[in-house]
């Protein structure tokens, strides 16, 4: 029985550097996951990512908290680092989106107002501005072809 | 070290013997991870998308982006899937970043171009009416 106990013990002593090696990580990847929230939080702050990139945001919360998981987990420093990176990243995407489509809209607004302007300038530039208002280009006062 | 420890396993009975293959055969099959096909296919599909765009802008970023997915590849080859789909992983959200990067700064100058059409526009047609 007790030659038993000592096999066990033997059994565990072979793998026991293994599971060590394997699971438990000294350093930690403190540095990764802070700047990784860090570029969360600003995202997250951002009203113009709130409205304009919420789902692009959710990705970066996703791979986030994936982060903080293996953190708590004692996971691999390299696999922490990883996650906090695409999280990171996935951040600075979202604030990115909300810029591009924050740009869009301004486009949008500036391209309506430029149309106008010059429908405008049109018509004042006409000797005699059609007395119904509307001033069609000359290819659609055409007859259509049958 | 580790090799001492375990000469010890051969005094081990043949459950206990059994046991310790399992566990062997268990920890090989964890650290064989699939190859990273799919990962380093979209990491090539986002770049090859942000190098249409992103010429100027964002081309350090696509650079990064390029280096990682060689380094994907390179690490498929060579057998170390984990940290070939990692490198695909990261070359993906880099091209991601340098497209979006790149898109913005192009809406936003294309947005200040139409902006300064309109302010000419509206001088002309103040100047008009005067």
């Amino acid at each position: 029985m007790t030659e038993g106990i000592r096999r066990g013990g033997l059994a565990l002593a072979c793998i026991a550097p293994v599971l060590i090696a394997g699971c438990v990580s000294v350093p930690r990847a403190t540095n990764e996951l802070e700047a990784a929230r860090a570029a969360y939080r600003a995202a997250q702050a951002d009203p113009q990512v709130q409205a304009r990139a919420s789902a692009e945001l959710e990705l970066a919360e996703r791979d986030l908290r994936d982060a903080e998981n293996l953190q708590s987990a004692d996971a691999a420093p390299a696999r922490v680092a990883h996650f906090s990176y695409l999280a990171e990243q996935r951040a600075r995407i979202a604030q990115k989106t909300a810029e591009l489509r924050a740009a869009e809209a301004a486009y949008a607004t500036a391209s309506e107002q430029r149309d106008r302007l010059q429908a405008e300038l049109r018509q004042r530039n006409g000797a005699q501005p059609a007395s119904s208002g509307e001033t069609a280009p000359p290819a659609l006062r055409r007859q259509p072809a049958r | 070290m580790p090799y001492v420890a375990c000469k010890a396993c051969t005094d081990l009975s043949d459950l206990q013997r059994i046991g310790a293959i399992v566990l062997a055969l268990g920890l090989a099959a964890c650290s064989t991870t699939p190859e990273p096909v799919e990962q380093i296919d979209s990491a090539r599909a986002a770049l090859t998308q942000a190098q249409t765009v992103a010429a100027s802008d964002g081309a350090a970023e696509l650079k990064v982006a390029q280096y990682k997915l060689a380094r994907a590849e390179q690490e498929m080859q060579r057998g170390k899937n984990e940290d070939a789909r990692i490198f695909a992983e990261q070359a993906e959200v880099d091209a991601k970043y340098a497209l979006t990067l790149a898109e913005s700064a192009r809406m936003r100058r294309t947005a200040a171009e139409v902006n300064q059409n309109v302010r000419s526009l509206r001088e002309e047609l103040d100047r008009r009416s005067k």
